[in-house]
Formats: C-alpha cells, structure tokens, sequence
C-alpha cells in the first residue's frame, strides 16, 4: 500500500485498472487529459489510444464494449458535442461488457467554451450519470460505474467537474503490480445479435422500452438516502458542490441536513416524494445545470428560482451566502483589521517566449493587415493578443469560418490557423468541404508537433505513418508549402504567396508553419538577444510583438530583454523597426 | 484544520510546491485536499491553488479564511489577499516590501537567494516550503523533515534554510 496524494484524474484512472478495465480511448481536453495517461501509467500492459477526436474514441469504446470487454472512455464536455452521435445509439443498445465514459465538465469556465452540463446529454441520453464530489469519491464512484454497466449491460457516464479533476487527496493505493488481470481485459467474444447491435427503428422502440425499465431499477437501487431528521431545512447536492457544501455547513454549524446525490439521472422518484414530505425547505446545489433541481416540485430553492446563480463556478462563499441567507442568519464581516494599500499588476496568460506561433501570427498581419483571421483552439487561441486570431468558436471551425467569412467577405483576404491535432481532429473534413466548393481562402497549419495546451499528448505525424502535407493533397489542396516561423521575411512571403493562388485559383491554399513546442523540447538557444541603444521604445517587441522575455525598463525608457526567459529565437530581431536587437556576444 | 492559497505565475512550480505540502501531510497521515488549475492559465498567467489540511471533502478557501498565502510572486500574494485571515501568514518570494497590516509576512528573494546558495532559482519553492513548516505550530516540523529525508539533499537544504529562517524572523 502507498500512502499518495492523488489528482482525481488518477483515482478514476485507477479505478477503471482496478474494474478490469481492457482498452481505454480518449482526446485529449482540460480538464479530462491526464486520466489516460494515468491510466497508461498504472496499466502499461492494457490498450490506451489517443484518438483522433472525441467521436472516434466512443465508437471505439463501445465497439470493444459490445464485444463483451471492458472499456474507459475519456473526454472534456465539449469534446462530448463531438461524440454525441454514437452516445446516443449506444444508450439504446446497451454493452455486452462494461464502458465507462467520463466527461469531465468545466465550470467557470476556466479552459473551454462553455459551462454546459454533460449530465444533461445523459439525461437526455438516457444514460445513467454519477457525480463525484472529490478524488476519492471520484474512484469509489468510478468502481461503481463499472459495476452499473456490467449488471444493466448499459454505458454509464461519470462527470467529475474540473475542481474533481485537478484536486488532489490523500488516497491509500494498492500496489499496482499485485492487480489480477481478469479474462474480459484479454479479448473480447462478439456474440451475433442483430436486432440489438443493428437494430431497425422497429427495434429500436422496443431497445427503447428495455432501457426505460433498467433505468427505473437502477434508480431504485441507487436511490439517494434520507438521514436521520435533524433539521426541517435540508440540502441536497451532488458533486464538487456537496463537497463544499458539507464542509461550509460543518465549518459554519448550519441548521441543515444534507443529502448527497451520487447518480443525479436516474433520479428515484420516491426519494423526492419523500424529501419533499420530510423536510419545509430543500436547497439544491449542483454545478452547472438544475439536473436533480428539475425532479422537485415543492418547498425546493435553486437554480430554478434564482437562488442559486445561473453562471459561473459555485464557490465556497457563493454557498455559504446562499445557506445563510435561506436559514435567515447574517455574517460576521471577517476581513475587518487587514489593510492593502496596493493592487497588482495583471497578468495576462500569453505565448511562451520563442513560441513558433508568436511569428506565425505576426507575418499573417504582416501579408494581409486588412485581413480576416478565424482561429481554433489550443495554445493558438492566445493569437488574440497578437490581433491575429478573430474568431473561436469549437475545434475545427476556423477552416469552415475561413471559407463563411471569405463568401460573407469577398474583397477581404482570409487567413486561419488551426494546430496540427486540432486538424486532425476535425480540420480535414473542413478542408476538403473548402476544396469541394472553391473556398479562396488560406489555411495556416500551425505545427508545434504535440497537443501543448493539455500536456503534451502525442499527434498523427509524428507516428511516421503519415504527414500534414499528405493529408491537405488527400483533402484535394494543390498549393501545400512549409515555412519556418522563425524566418519572418519567408512566412510573410509564403503567405502572400498562398493568398496571390488562392484568388487566381479559386481554392484553398495550405501554408504549414513548422516548430516544434519550445516548452516541450525545452529548446534553449545558447545565445540570447539583447537590446542595444538604438531602442526608441516604439512598444513594438514587447506589446504588439508580446515576447514574454521583453519588458520595459521603465527608468531608461527603452525595450530590455531578461536573459533567463528569452531562448533565443531571434525572432525580435527581425521584428523590431530600428534595427535596436541583436544576438548578445 | 489549517487551509490555505498556494500561487505565483503559470510555469513557476505553483502545482509542484502545493503537491509536495499535500503529499507531505499525506506521509504524515494527515488527511488533505488541494486544488490546481491546469491549461490556459498556466501560459504564464496567474496560478492559484488551494490546499486544506484536515479532516474536509473540498479544498474550496473561503474568502478570509486562509491561514496562509505562499505566493512565488507579490503581485499574485496581492492578488489573493482577499483569502487570508486576520494575523495569517504571509509567504512570498519577493525582494519589494509590502505596503500591509494585519497579516505575519514573510517576504525575502526565496530565488535569489536559492540561486546564490543552492545553485538554482527552482529551489526557492523549497525555501518558502520551509518558512511554512517552521512558523505553523500545528505541524510537527521534526517530523516534517524526518519524512522528507529521502528527498534529494540540495531540496533538504533549501527547506532547512527555510525552516531556520521561520524560526528567526
Ligand atoms: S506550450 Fe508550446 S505551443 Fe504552447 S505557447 Fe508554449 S511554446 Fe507555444
Ligand atoms: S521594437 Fe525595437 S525600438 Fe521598439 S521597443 Fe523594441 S527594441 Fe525598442
Ligand atoms: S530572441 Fe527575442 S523573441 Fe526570441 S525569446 Fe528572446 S527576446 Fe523573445
């Protein structure tokens, strides 16, 4: 036994080796991506694969699900937008095996698009959804999923929001060696079944139904326990929210019972009929949608009355405030004898210093500075500090928003950028959508040859299997050329060269700017750049430019690079107008 | 209990300061839960992580409640003032003086002087580590620093630094 301190991600990573778990697949997201590497980590003789989206790696789960093996899926909740097709399907056809997925959701939101609630794909789904309230809830929860899905032969989804995900909690693990390998994480044993697996809408109805009855069991075999009475008001939360919610109520001794919900769907409908007969006021607390709020009908206080808010993450304030104001007590101002007399400085999240990305952007504005830039998303959205990145919608989007903006646009030049994975998530179809219709538009690639954003997660081409360039010719581009980004003059030229084709052409130029992550590589030119002089502090390098490495020396009034940051790109050199930077000797 | 707020700028080891205290106390057999933010915020933007030692099911810090800040930088100690409690220390790796009362500050160039010592800025993580063992009377530091004994000798040294610096300010 080894007495650790866990991230979530890991606990249920854990689990999911310790249900006998035989492949698992996921794309990478924040804050879903380190359960697979966990998982490879724990269980490095088990199949792991980084698929290339979220769609893919489902059907993939469940297809080893229906064989009668035991399977981990894993995504971030946008990524379940992505992979909502078979999720629904599969619902209906139920597994042979077990498949847990896990959609890890972002409140707040500190690293995605939205605040959406993939509890609400699972209720409607009708897939059966445990909420995990921290670490080791997280893997009690987990074990518990799998043993959901083997009983109801149903997939079962598990929705750790990110303070879940990234907490850490003292956990005591097994050794992981000692683990027994069941049969089911060998092979499979696909069983023929036809009006199940490829079932016609006739059956479907009927799959239907099944599933109907199995939820309404489950629901009773899970149903939420009432405690011993102790109080007429009561709360009842799932997930990080009970977690803060108990710990305020035990902190602030709060005249509240509170009931923890593990599964919010299926919610038993007996349990509320009875909370809704025990107690004069229920308060509801979950992130981020009124999931287990929408089952009461009486005495109850939430979302749905505007008790709790509507956006943003729950915090453990915004709950006391809500509990103190329900059992009508007022707060003792704490902060009463501290005294600030100064703000800080913002900060801003910004590329790394020598990012390739960074040049990339600034020879884009530099080749088209009336032009129309739609981004994607990864490390690469941050172009919206270069002015360079106009548009971020979801993965993928920038080369069907490029070839929308072009035909909204016609007199305007545009240019997008997409990463190498996020192309191969989503990007190609896009691409060859462009191509089909005559898009004039330029697509540049930006290739740091990982997923940086989320830690590093490997990429299709760098498999040796197959190339960018190889995939824009499949897609039917005719004008695919690589740049250094780190050559200025070269990208600017190579873009317009892309956009002159584009327009003579009537078709889609691909320009791939090729650097790998600095911060991957940890590259580190032995020499630096220096600032001479001749600096007329324009702003230029260190604001419009945005090298982290630069900063302004406020007495001297001039640009200043700090030698520990800067890598060396000497990218600045060839940016700044005075000819003021050059390699320090 | 004691709970507190762990921040600093996105690639400064904020996540690697606040999982050592937390596996600390779990060796300790002390329960203990922490909370990170990974991704965008990490491209050298802010960071602040949560950490409450004790019996607990989150690690969500009240506003007012923290026992401690240890921050990497002072404009993120500043940044999360609003966390910390009446006479709660103050831990920051800065060589500027704080314009601040009501707090216990412990603020010196953790970096600088971990670079001129120990031949490494990264150390200065470990130096503010030992600045909290040694002024929290709740935790046994001997202890601490028997557990911590495997840990390579240059980090023992930057805590101990630490430590005997909590002990004489
Ligand atoms: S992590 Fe890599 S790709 Fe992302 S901003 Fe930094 S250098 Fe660029
Ligand atoms: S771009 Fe050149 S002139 Fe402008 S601030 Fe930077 S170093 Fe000085
Ligand atoms: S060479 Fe210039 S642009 Fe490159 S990291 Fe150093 S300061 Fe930044």
């Amino acid at each position: 036994m080894v007495n650790g301190f866990f991230l979530g991600n890991e606990l249920i990573a854990l689990a999911a080796v310790n249900s006998g778990v035989k492949s698992a697949y996921a794309y990478p997201g924040t804050p879903s991506s380190e359960i697979l590497s966990a998982f490879q980590k724990f269980a490095p003789e088990r199949y792991a694969q980084w698929s290339l989206n979220e769609k893919i790696a489902l059907e993939l789960a469940s297809g080893e699900a229906i064989s009668g093996s035991s399977t981990l899926c894993c995504m971030k909740m946008v990524g379940l937008n992505v992979a909502a097709d078979p999720l629904f399907s599969v619902a209906y056809t139920g597994v042979d095996g077990a498949m847990v997925l896990v959609s890890a959701d972002d409140p707040g939101p500190y690293s995605s698009q939205t605040e959406q609630d993939s509890r609400m794909y699972a209720v409607s789904a009708r897939v059966p959804v445990l909420d995990p309230c921290n670490p080791q809830d997280a893997y009690r929860l987990t074990m518990l999923a799998y043993q959901i899905s083997e009983k109801y032969r149903l997939p079962v989804m598990v929705r750790p929001v990110m303070r879940v995900c990234h907490s850490r909690q003292n956990f005591m693990a097994d050794d992981f060696s000692a683990i027994p390998i069941r049969e089911t994480i060998l092979s499979g044993t696909f069983r023929k079944d036809m009006p199940r697996w490829a079932a016609t809408p006739k059956f479907r109805r009927i799959l239907h139904e099944k599933l109907n009855k199995n939820l309404d069991f489950l629901a009773a075999e899970m149903a939420p326990k009432i405690p011993e009475k102790r109080y007429d008001m009561a709360v009842v939360a799932s997930g990080y929210a009970y977690a803060m919610a108990k710990d305020v109520i035990d902190e602030m001794n709060l005249p509240f019972d509170i009931i923890k919900v593990d599964m919010p769907f299926p919610l038993d409908r007996q349990f509320v009929i009875e909370a809704e007969m025990v107690y004069d006021r229920i308060v509801v607390l979950e992130e981020t949608f009124p999931v287990i709020e929408h089952n009461f009908t009486i005495k109850t206080e939430g979302r749905l009355t505007g008790l709790v808010p509507s956006e943003g993450e729950l915090t453990a304030d915004i709950i006391a405030d809500i509990l103190l104001k329900t059992a009508g007590i007022t707060r003792e101002t704490a902060k009463a004898g501290i005294t600030v007399n100064e703000s800080p400085v913002n900060l801003k999240p910004r590329l790394c210093a020598g990012c390739g990305h960074r040049p990339a952007f600034y020879a884009m504005k530099l080749a088209a500075p009336n032009g129309i830039f739609p981004g994607d998303i990864g490390c690469y959205t941050l172009g919206v500090n270069l002015n360079a990145v106009d548009t971020c919608i979801c993965m993928g989007a920038s080369i069907t928003f490029a070839e929308a903006m072009k035909r909204s646009n016609p007199d305007r030049p545009v240019i997008c950028t997409i990463g190498d994975s996020t192309f191969f998530h989503t990007g190609v179809a896009g691409l060859t959508n462009a191509v089909v219709n005559s898009a004039p538009i330029v697509v540049a690639i930006l290739d740091n040859e990982t997923t940086a954003m989320t830690g590093f997660q490997p990429v299709p081409h760098k498999t040796g299997k197959l190339t960018i360039e190889q995939a824009c010719a499949g897609a039917g581009v005719k004008h695919i050329v690589n740049a250094d980004p780190y050559n200025m003059k070269k990208g600017v030229e190579a873009l317009k060269q892309a956009l002159a084709y584009a327009h003579t052409d009537n078709a889609p130029a691909v320009v791939i700017f090729t650097k790998e992550c600095v911060t991957k590589t940890r590259y580190k030119n032995k020499k630096t750049a220096e600032i001479t002089d001749a600096c007329t502090d324009c702003t230029i390098c260190y604001e419009k430019f945005e090298c982290p490495a630069i900063y302004r020396d406020k007495a001297k009034r001039m640009a200043k690079i700090d030698e520990s940051a800067c890598i060396g790109c000497m990218v600045c050199i060839q940016v700044c107008p005075q000819k003021a930077i050059g390699v320090k000797k | 209990m004691i709970q507190g707020v762990i921040c600093g700028k996105g690639g400064q080891g904020v996540i690697t300061l606040n999982a050592m205290i937390g596996t600390l106390a779990a060796n300790m057999g002390i329960p203990a839960v922490s909370a990170e933010t990974h991704g965008m915020a990490m491209r050298g933007g802010s960071v602040a992580t949560y950490i409450k030692i004790g019996e607990c099911l989150s690690a969500a810090v009240a506003e007012g409640a923290a026992d401690f800040i240890i921050s990497l930088t002072k404009d993120e100690a500043l940044r999360n003032i609003n966390f910390i409690k009446k006479d709660g220390v103050l831990i920051v790796d800065t060589d500027q003086p704080f314009d601040l009362t009501g707090v216990k500050i412990f603020s010196l160039p953790a970096s600088d002087i971990a670079e001129r010592e120990f031949g490494g800025r990264i150390y200065g993580g470990q130096v503010l580590l030992g600045i909290f063992l040694g002024c929290f009377d709740g935790i046994d530091t001997a202890k601490a620093l028997e557990i911590l004994k495997t840990a390579p000798k240059i980090s023992i040294a930057a805590i101990e630094y630490g430590v005997k610096y909590a002990q004489t300010h």
